[in-house]
């Protein structure tokens, strides 16, 4: 293992790579999505314009290069078995992406993508409740088990607008890394960086109005590494605070409709498109309740304006993980 | 922020993660204090056990206060609306 200065100079360098890969290639594989006539309609602009769809083989190819230099660099298994998780979310995803599946596939399926951070034992026996740990060594695997389904699908749920799913996503890993510096391991907050770094890459293309959807694969992949680095940071409580927005929008729609089914399988809408591209809420009664219905219950907005309400929920979610996160320190310390 | 605005609703949530965090730290977790042979893995599988079942039980709880809570707040942000 290289000393701490290599280790900074290795994370830098992986985290750039990510990043750039990012920059370089979705240009052309936008392109080659379009020519394979792999689009989708973006509903909520004006001509329903055409967006390639799916971005995740990109993402994850970032993802990838840049953990696996990182995985060079210091020998760190731990990076395998989140890169393995990672990619299983990936594949569950992509199936997704191209076939109709029922509504149990992917939380079902998303259980095989919680396999390797048992096998590879990513997690302490120790959970982390902020107030103090428990040591329950049988108990965290059902809890894996559980974790990466609930991350990946909570994180697949949110992603209904131009870029809300990346952004959001950026915007909760600062609170993940915070707590990792403070409380974890240097070798995961190593991990996080370059994660981090190809979710602002993939934003510059996803970011409104998007030039390529991540779809499935791209957001299955997304909850899925988010949940496995929590786990490995020790930083699962705070995780669940920071995804609170998202959590509520699974809640509420599971608690409305009452059952696991795929958007595209409602008969109701939970919002209502208008002439001029606004969308309100809708009065139907049999319409799930979803974040964004909740949100156009005080008046109609534009996607961009809903996009940010997001983006501020996301914010605040993440300030109170930043005062769970001091309150833990002030208890540790003291 | 007011009781119909949804930063107001995630407040809540959070107020409720952290009661269980409490809840799990001072009195789930010390239930293997009790355990009576600290080696016997049969013991440790009984008190895992208690301790999986108290902590599901919370988490049920938990989901029954914030669909109370669900639907106060619909009906307060929608009675809200009309007035308005």
């Amino acid at each position: 293992m290289p000393n701490f200065e290599g280790l900074v100079i290795g994370t830098v360098i992986a985290s750039i790579i990510a990043f750039l890969i990012n920059l370089i290639l979705m240009p052309s594989f936008i392109k080659f999505l379009k020519l394979k006539g792999m689009v989708v309609n973006d509903n909520h602009k004006p001509n329903k314009p055409k967006v390639p769809r799916p971005a995740g083989p990109i993402l994850l190819l970032s993802i990838v290069i840049g953990e696996l230099i990182l995985f060079f660099i210091t020998g760190n298994l731990e990076i395998i078995s989140i890169l393995l998780t990672t990619s299983i979310a990936f594949i569950i995803g992509i199936i997704d992406d191209f076939r109709i599946m029922p509504g149990w596939f992917k939380p079902g399926a998303l259980i095989l993508a919680s396999i390797p951070l048992i096998i590879f034992h990513i997690y302490d026996n120790e959970l982390n409740v902020i107030f103090g740990s428990v040591f329950i060594p049988i108990l965290y695997i059902p809890l894996i088990l559980i974790s990466i389904p609930l991350a990946g699908n909570t994180v697949n749920s949110i992603d209904v607008f131009n870029g809300v799913a990346t952004g959001f996503m950026i915007i909760t890993m600062f609170p993940i890394i915070i707590s990792t510096f403070l409380f974890g391991d240097l070798e995961i907050l190593m991990i996080e960086l370059p994660f981090l770094a190809a979710l602002l890459g993939f934003y510059m293309f996803h970011k409104y109005p998007s030039k390529i959807f991540p779809g499935d694969s791209g957001t299955l992949l997304m909850g899925a590494m988010y949940g496995a680095l929590a786990i490995a940071s020790k930083s699962e409580i705070i995780a669940i605070i920071a995804l609170l927005p998202a959590i509520m929008n699974s809640f509420l729609f599971l608690s409305s409709v009452r059952k696991i089914v795929e958007h595209r399988e409602l008969k109701s809408r939970p919002t209502i498109l208008n002439e001029d591209y606004t969308l309100q809420a809708s009065k139907d009664k049999n319409a799930p309740i979803t974040l964004v219905r909740l949100i156009l219950l005080d008046g109609k907005l534009s996607e961009r304006e809903i996009v940010m309400k997001i983006y501020k929920l996301a914010a605040f979610s993440s300030s109170l993980a930043l005062i769970t996160i001091l309150l833990q320190f002030i208890i540790s310390s003291g | 922020m007011n009781f119909l605005d949804l930063k107001f609703f995630i407040l809540f949530m959070w107020i409720l993660v952290m009661t269980a965090c409490i809840f799990i730290i001072f009195v789930i977790a010390p239930i293997s204090k009790f355990q009576i042979d600290q080696n016997e893995p049969l013991s440790f599988l009984k008190t895992s056990f208690i301790q999986a079942t108290l902590a599901v039980i919370i988490v049920g709880i938990l989901i029954i206060v914030l669909n109370k809570f669900k639907k106060v707040y619909l009906l307060k942000k929608l009675s809200g609306k009309k007035k308005s």
